[in-house]
């Protein structure tokens, strides 16, 4: 039985990964108000904690070749416990959609178009995503190098013209924070942009090759943080201290940008990079969604379910929090340590029990 | 069937979306739009509102060739409103514009005295908030009210505040005082030590003209305004921010006196912390040529050079202390010295930062400068009787 | 706006189930039935102004129990 259509070769899933992750730089900036200027030095620790994890996760992937998350947990933990850890995982990548969503939402009413009501563009990207989901994974994969290529280009294009605005004195004094607040910036870039790559454990199953599986992963990882560190790096140096109570730094960044009184407001310009990253994103917790609901169902195909799943998670995306200052303290405060099971609990813990009993056993050509 | 069926299916769905998705929900036609160029800010006469002007401009005025501003009709129009704060102020306007506001293309705020010498911060803080205004928009502080300069018809454009906005910018080549973005604004005031500036700006009415002039800087306490430089005290501020462009320096010498133009400054600024002294060193390096001189002697010899360089010296070292009098009478760090021991010191600084205002007064600055004369233009010696000696 | 709602979840039932049982997935049929019935009853009550308890809420509060939050 097979509900997963199409297969990615290696290339497309580290641009997927970079892809995902750049999908998430618009919400993090809540971080700022932790870490302030010692932002950069947050994501690079964050970079080197995840990295034996994200290793973790493609380990498991390897092991297990074919089998995605769901079935993994079957075979790891027997059918009853593997059963709930599987809902847990199902709830968990529900939830990112839905606040993927949401977030969506809040930036193109707080930003780009302020006066459309958040549920127009709620429902009109769910749409988009519902189609685009409905072609399965292969199209996503394919369009990743477009979205990471147009994003590397945008980076580096407003850096370049940001240059006479840079001023790296910003960053002194370097680690003026107290150990908490660091421990805290670094767990936030850990748990929400990094460590999130976790959910491709469902997506992994659907490569072609399983050689250099841990390599692209963690290519496709370091080109993501890279973008985001470069972000991280860009807001802080031109905006100075204003960076911190500013809601979202990337986008007052960019329209500093101002050559020659006419190469200016081109802002739209970021808006439309931060829009093809969340699509992948959303699109890709979407397919997770509905691909793991259908395995841990047994379905025949994961396509029936589009519309329900959809309808129940642009429902959620409205009722999930009443206001974005709700939004960030919950992400910062709550979020962080919801998903620390998830990512950083179960998926090492598998590959220890794999390694110790030797799974997954083969029986003829099937792993069982 | 079925296919007939999908066909009438997609026609449908193709027919509601055309109607509902063929315009914008926040869509605004250009010619509907009261573009807004310049806000200003002051004191309504009641005393407890606040009164904001806003400078709309009539593109139907705008289209006469530019010089002749007698034919026709003003190309702006000031609209003045009163509320409890600046967003209640705005929204009144449209019970007299045509439409709603649009400030995205607003370049410049001018600030009333009143309200500078009140406190700015609360009245910015719907600038900082609103999604449409931008962080290059510049902040002009107005001698007196901004009703006043933006009422003031500008001699070479047609809007007083786009002849605000290049005055400012033109304002680089004297280094006079230098222009503050809203961006730069809202980093001053998060700064715990540093004293916010802003060019100040006056109207100079004659019984026919009047004119915008941009004299010197305003100093804040805070958000509060508490005094002003003038134009030698603010090229002062700009030595140690670092903001000087171009600009003239006359220097007496040899009984007359000798003109230099500044071609290129750079600063360095080192605190230092020895004890419970807190020192800090003011590096100047800069470049000048010979631009006029009164004198009929021939300058360009090693030993005049060598004598030209030490007055420069003098010029510029005279200029930063008479800014930094003005600023240690204040008590405002202007030139955020304490935000470069920041940067330096994080262990003292916190120390450091509460007591800022008692340090900064007594603090010892040095000031080291090194400047060199590089030419003189395109004559050596002066056009006299040259003697064959 | 219930009408519409209501409407737009008619039409894609009547497209989607007939061709799960023709198909004869009753599992599938059976699930899409069940996610189908959930987000109806959570968009009418959405569209009705109804409040519904955020699930968020319900792991911030386990959370504030576990004293796990910075």
């Amino acid at each position: 039985m097979n509900i997963k259509e199409g297969k990615i070769n290696n290339s497309q899933l580290m641009f997927l990964v970079a892809s995902f992750m750049l999908g998430t730089s618009t919400f993090i900036h809540f971080m700022d108000t932790i870490a302030f200027h010692d932002s950069w030095l947050a994501i690079l620790t964050a970079f080197v904690i995840c990295i034996p994890f994200v290793l973790c996760y493609s380990a498991l992937a390897k092991r297990f070749q074919g089998k995605d998350l769901i079935q993994i947990n079957d075979i790891i933990y027997g059918s009853f416990l593997g059963k709930i850890i599987s809902i847990l995982y199902i709830v968990y990548f529900f939830l990112l959609l839905s606040l993927n969503l949401k977030g969506l939402g809040d930036f193109y009413v707080g930003y780009v178009m302020p006066e459309t009501p958040k549920p127009v563009f709620i429902i009109i990207f769910a749409l988009v995503c519902a189609y685009t989901v409905g072609h399965g994974l292969e199209p996503m994969a394919r369009i990743s190098h477009l979205t990471v290529t147009y994003a590397i280009f945008v980076i580096t294009g407003t850096f370049l013209l940001l240059y006479s605005e840079v001023d790296f004195t910003n960053f002194l004094p370097i680690f003026e924070l107290p150990i908490k607040d660091f421990i805290q910036s670094v767990h936030i870039v850990a748990a929400i942009p990094f460590c999130e790559v976790m959910v491709f454990l469902m997506v992994m199953p659907s490569l072609n090759n399983f050689g250099e599986v841990n390599k692209y992963m963690l290519l496709g990882f370091a080109l993501g943080a890279l973008c985001l560190l470069v972000i991280s790096v860009r807001d802080t140096s031109v905006l100075g201290t204003s960076s911190f109570i500013s809601n979202n730094a990337a986008y007052q960044t960019v329209r500093i940008i101002e050559i020659g009184e006419f190469f200016t407001r081109i802002e739209i310009v970021v808006a439309m990079g931060i829009t093809i990253c969340l699509f992948i994103k959303i699109c890709v917790l979407y397919y997770i969604t509905l691909a793991s609901i259908a395995q841990l169902l047994k379905l025949k195909s994961y396509k029936t379910l589009i519309i329900p799943i959809g309808g129940i998670a642009i429902i959620i995306a409205f009722i999930a929090y009443d206001s974005i200052v709700s939004h960030n303290y919950s992400a910062k405060n709550y979020h962080v340590f919801y998903t620390i099971p998830y990512q950083f609990i179960i998926p090492p813990v598998s590959l220890l029990i794999a390694k110790l009993r030797r799974l997954p056993k083969r029986k003829g050509r099937e792993l069982i | 069937m079925k296919k007939r069926m999908i066909i009438l299916f997609k026609i449908l769905i193709s027919t509601v979306i055309l109607f509902n998705l063929t315009g914008c929900w926040n869509a605004n036609e250009l010619n509907t739009l009261p573009i807004v160029v310049g806000i200003g800010i002051d004191k309504a006469p009641s005393d407890e509102e606040v009164q904001v002007v806003a400078q709309i401009i009539k593109p139907q005025e705008l289209q006469g060739s530019l010089g002749s501003s007698d034919g026709g009709g003003e190309a702006y129009w000031n609209l003045t409103s009163t509320g409890e704060t600046i967003f209640d102020a705005i929204r009144e306007m449209t019970h007299e514009s045509s439409g709603r506001l649009y400030t995205a293309h607003n370049q410049i705020i001018v600030i009333g005295n009143k309200i500078a010498s009140e406190g700015v911060q609360k009245y910015l803080d719907f600038f900082m908030r609103a999604h449409e205004t931008r962080p290059n928009t510049l902040i002009v502080i107005s001698s007196n009210t901004s009703t006043e300069i933006l009422d003031t018809k500008p001699e070479l454009t047609r809007i007083p505040a786009e002849s605000i906005t290049r005055l400012s910018e033109a304002q680089e080549i004297q280094s006079h005082s230098k222009k503050v973005t809203f961006q730069d604004f809202t980093n001053y005031l998060m700064s715990k030590t540093t004293s916010p500036v802003a060019p100040l700006i006056t109207s100079l009415k004659d019984k026919e003209t009047s004119t915008l002039k941009i004299e010197g800087m305003a100093i804040f306490k805070g958000d509060q305004m508490v005094g002003q430089l003038d134009e030698s005290e603010s090229r002062g501020l700009l030595w140690v921010t670092g903001d000087i462009k171009t600009g003239a320096l006359v220097v007496p010498y040899k009984n007359e006196v000798v003109t230099l133009e500044i071609i290129n400054a750079k600063r360095k600024i080192t605190p230092k912390i020895q004890g419970d002294n807190i020192y800090i060193h003011v590096e100047i390096k800069e470049e000048g040529k010979i631009v006029e001189q009164t004198s009929k002697e021939n300058l360009a010899t090693l030993q005049d050079f060598e004598e030209l360089k030490k007055v420069q010296n003098e010029a510029i070292k005279s200029e930063i202390l008479s800014a930094l009098n003005k600023a240690q009478e204040l008590n405002t760090d202007i030139f955020g010295f304490g935000e470069e021991i920041h940067k330096k010191y994080k262990e003292e600084w916190k120390e450091i930062s509460s007591n800022w205002d008692k340090i900064f007064p007594s603090i010892e600055v040095e000031i080291e400068i090194q400047s060199s004369i590089d030419s003189t233009g395109k004559i050596s010696h002066p056009a006299v009787p040259q003697s064959l000696e | 706006m219930i009408i519409l709602v209501v409407s737009i979840y008619i039409i894609i039932a009547l497209y989607q189930v007939p061709n799960l049982i023709k198909r004869e997935c009753m599992r599938d049929l059976s699930a899409f039935c069940f996610f189908y019935t959930i987000a109806l009853v959570l968009s009418i009550l959405y569209v009705l102004d109804v409040k519904i308890p955020s699930p968020i809420s319900g792991m911030e509060l386990i959370l504030d129990k576990l004293q796990l939050h910075y």
